[in-house]
């Protein structure tokens, strides 16, 4: 009886070790097969546990697939069940009728260690696919900021002269937007430094314990490189200049962390060198002057402490006031600049609560907020508008969004259209010496044919006509072609945000006097073109994480401000805090228009 | 018996008087005023540079309806304003919210000023200033119904009437005020009769 049930227990024995069955035994588990008697099922639940991880860093030869990336989860799954292997094997060992213990042990920290390798391998992998996507996903933000920074430099310039102004300058020249803009850019820089910083010192031969990694280089060094030498491009383009080490290579390889901490530091001093002498950050956040091999690492904390003009130009500071440009800031607390028809600087309080502006900045320098639209991009489109046209630059507005190039040649001439000739709000022809700009012109054609086809009142014999009269708002779009708009009368806040948050350029109607905190202005309607929203991302009190919609699984988000241009006053991208914009949208009709 | 004595009494002493309307929800004016522009018909002809002048009350038993006129007021930001005689004027049902007509008035506008406010109120600061343009609003939906009721004036009707006048005389652009007399002139005679005050007589 008892040779037979040793037999079966041989037999059964056997099965489990035959290739055949359900699991079968890696041969570097082989020895620890030899202690099934004290726990059966060891040897297999390695085997198995390794069956598992190999795909994850050992790809099939007849596969053209990627490696799978594995979950947290997973990797934590896996650790746990190597813990208990690891504490079974430890078990088996203090078993005292185990002989010879020296095997014992070598059978096991080899099983052990081909294990844990193994893990460390497959956590190596998943740690480079995260970063290669982060990298995937740095090189298409890169990618976004320099077609906008190619959009907007393609975009005719809101300055006098652009030929002898840097591309810097232009972008302080959109006010607080610009500043957006190269916050991005230092934003991309700091994030291409840090995954240098990360990859640095990882190298696939140093955990390349199961042979299945034979290539030393990193390959995402090529890309870091690639990225770093796009920053210090766009660096160039904008003006920044500086003597950054080239992002080579062989920088990277020979010490990467050094290369693009150097490139970084010579990026930012230069940039915010700039950005202080314009006045736009806070003298000392620069980082002092200097070159980029005696200055301290700049942290990123301080760099990301963008500060709003300290300075606001008076009327008599002309000096100052060319420093911004010949165009407006965005109105912070201090209050707004603004440049009149007549060429002099008038200084503004525009805001009716500054105490409102102070808290978004503050929100926003939390990274509380974001932005939907583009009024950065959009801020350039905006120009003065002659006479009581705002209704018809807002439909400039569009036409520039949708046809740039119609609006990129400069007028060589102050040749007129005899169908449409062209006059000043007071009925004067254009001062030969200061031909319109395309977008003036093309606002005189569409005064012309709002004439022409009876939509704009008055009398040919009234002189004043173009000032002292204006559009209906039914009219709103319609000279445009094709735009087929959309009117939204009566609208609810909702709607109006809604719309904004989609991105979509939108015209509103305004009280003016409300708008620029100006009584003389009161009950008036304006049009006004907005190009973007700054919201707050709701956040739980309890976890400071975003509350998310329980609908659209987004962020819930509340408006904070709305991005305007203005022709009334030839101002674009300005920030106007939400309940002083309600006041003045609510005051007139709170209606809408979209172009389809 | 007593009672129906009480109430013939009652009827004949105003036997002059309209029903009561009902009073019109608070806002109701201003609102039905600052929208007029967005809505047809007056979005088909009015201009959107053009300022809405304050109400007038128009004769009308539900005490709902109100003349708007429409004036150019030109100028930027932070400048003096250049502000033109009427272009355009309008009716405005309060009850409803909307604008009942709107026209352009004949010849082109005349410069007429450059201040658009009276001068007193240049010392009021901005939030004082719209407290008081609340304020006009308010005060004319007031008094609108005590115009409307035709009613004899009780002590507090001529206070009102006076309140009116104070709030609108503290914010009427100066050089329009021949132009609101021409709004309704029945209804400043009425004013003047009632409470004593008014604006000159304008034709």
């Amino acid at each position: 009886m008892r040779s037979r049930l040793t037999l079966v227990a041989g037999l059964l024995l056997l099965w489990r070790l035959s290739p055949s069955a359900a699991g079968s035994v890696d041969p570097r588990f082989q020895p620890i097969c030899k202690y099934e008697a004290v726990d059966p099922g060891l040897c297999l639940a390695y085997s198995d546990l390794k069956r598992e991880l190999l795909p994850y860093f050992a790809p099939s030869k007849d596969s053209e697939q990627p490696l799978p990336v594995a979950t947290q989860d997973q990797i934590a799954g896996w650790k746990a069940r190597a813990s208990a292997l690891f504490a079974r094997s430890a078990v088996v060992l203090a078993k005292q009728t185990i002989t010879p213990t020296s095997d014992a042990q070598g059978a096991f920290d080899e099983g052990n260690g081909a294990i844990a390798a193994d893990l460390n391998t497959v956590m190596f992998y998943t740690e480079f696919a995260n970063e290669a996507r982060w990298l995937g996903d740095l090189e298409k933000r890169m990618t976004t900021l320099e077609g906008d920074v190619k959009s907007a430099k393609a975009r005719p310039s809101p300055l006098p002269d652009d030929a002898r102004l840097g591309f810097l300058t232009r972008l302080q020249s959109i006010g607080k937007d610009g500043g957006v803009v190269l916050e991005r850019l230092q934003d991309d820089s700091r994030k291409v430094d840090s995954m240098g910083e990360l990859r640095w010192g990882k190298n696939y031969d140093s955990v390349s314990t199961s042979g299945a990694i034979d290539r030393k280089q990193d390959p995402l060094d090529g890309r870091i490189s690639s990225l770093a030498a796009r920053v210090q491009s766009l660096n160039a383009e904008l003006g920044g200049g500086g003597d950054a080490p080239a992002a080579d290579p062989t920088a990277l390889k020979n010490g990467a962390k050094n290369a693009m901490q150097m490139a970084k530091n010579s990026f930012v001093t230069a940039s915010a060198q700039q950005l202080g002498d314009a006045g736009v950050i806070a003298a000392g956040s620069a980082g002092g002057k200097g070159s980029a091999s005696n200055i301290a690492p700049v942290s990123h904390e301080t760099l990301l402490d963008y500060k709003e003009p300290q300075k606001i130009p008076l009327a008599k500071d002309q000096k100052a006031a060319d420093n911004f440009g010949g165009v407006l800031y965005a109105a912070d607390a201090n209050g707004h600049a603004y440049k009149g028809p007549d060429g002099k600087w008038v200084m503004l309080n525009v805001l009716a609560d500054p105490e409102a502006a102070r808290q978004i900045e503050e929100l926003t320098s939390k990274g509380l907020t974001i932005v939907n639209g583009d009024p950065v991009a959009r801020a350039p489109y905006v120009f003065q508008q002659i006479g009581g046209t705002c209704n018809l630059a807002s439909q400039v507005e569009y036409e520039e969004s949708t046809d740039p190039a119609k609006f990129m040649t400069p007028m060589k001439s102050c040749a007129d259209d005899p169908n449409c000739p062209y006059h000043d709000a007071r009925g004067n022809p254009p001062d030969p010496k200061n031909c319109p700009d395309p977008r003036s012109w093309e606002e005189n054609q569409l005064y012309c044919a709002a004439v022409k086809k009876g939509l704009w009142p008055g009398s040919p014999k009234d002189p004043h006509r173009r000032d002292d009269n204006g559009l209906p708002e039914q009219f709103s779009l319609d000279l445009v072609p094709g735009a087929l708009p959309e009117r939204q009368p009566l609208a609810k806040p909702e709607d109006l945000y809604r719309t904004v948050k989609s991105g979509v350029m939108v015209t509103v109607y305004v009280d003016p006097g409300i708008l620029w905190n100006d009584r003389n202005l009161d009950g008036k309607a304006h049009a006004i073109v907005v190009t973007g929203v700054k919201s707050l991302i709701v956040t739980d009190p309890q976890t400071g994480k975003p509350v998310l919609d329980p609908q659209t699984g987004k962020p819930l988000t509340t408006p904070l401000g709305y991005y305007i241009n203005d022709t009334g006053a030839d101002e674009g991208g300005r920030l106007v805090p939400i309940q002083q914009f309600m006041d003045a949208w609510e005051a007139d009709g709170h209606s809408f228009v979209v172009p389809s | 018996m007593r009672r129906l004595v009480l109430l013939l009494a009652a009827a004949s002493a105003c036997s002059s008087c309209r029903r009561a309307a009902p009073p019109l929800a608070p806002g109701a004016l201003k609102t039905a005023v600052q929208s007029a522009k967005a809505q047809p018909p007056c979005s088909t002809v009015i201009p959107d540079e053009w300022a809405y002048s304050w109400p007038v009350p128009l004769a009308d038993p539900e005490a709902s309806r109100f003349t708007v006129l429409y004036y150019p007021v030109t100028g930027h930001p932070g400048a003096p304003p250049t502000v033109w005689s009427p272009a355009g004027e309008g009716v405005v049902d309060a009850r409803s919210g909307k604008p009942v007509s709107c026209a352009l008035l004949p010849g082109a506008p005349k410069e007429l000023s450059r201040r658009r406010w009276p001068a007193a109120s240049e010392a009021w600061d901005i939030k004082t200033f719209r407290a008081r343009e609340g304020l006009v609003f308010e005060k004319t939906q007031e008094i609108a119904a005590i115009y409307d009721a035709r009613r004899q004036l009780r002590p507090a009707d001529v206070d009102s009437a006076k309140s009116y006048f104070e709030a609108f005389s503290s914010l009427a652009e100066p050089d329009l005020l021949p132009y609101y007399y021409r709004m309704n002139p029945d209804f400043w005679e009425w004013l003047r009769s009632a409470a004593g005050v008014s604006i000159p007589k304008a034709f």
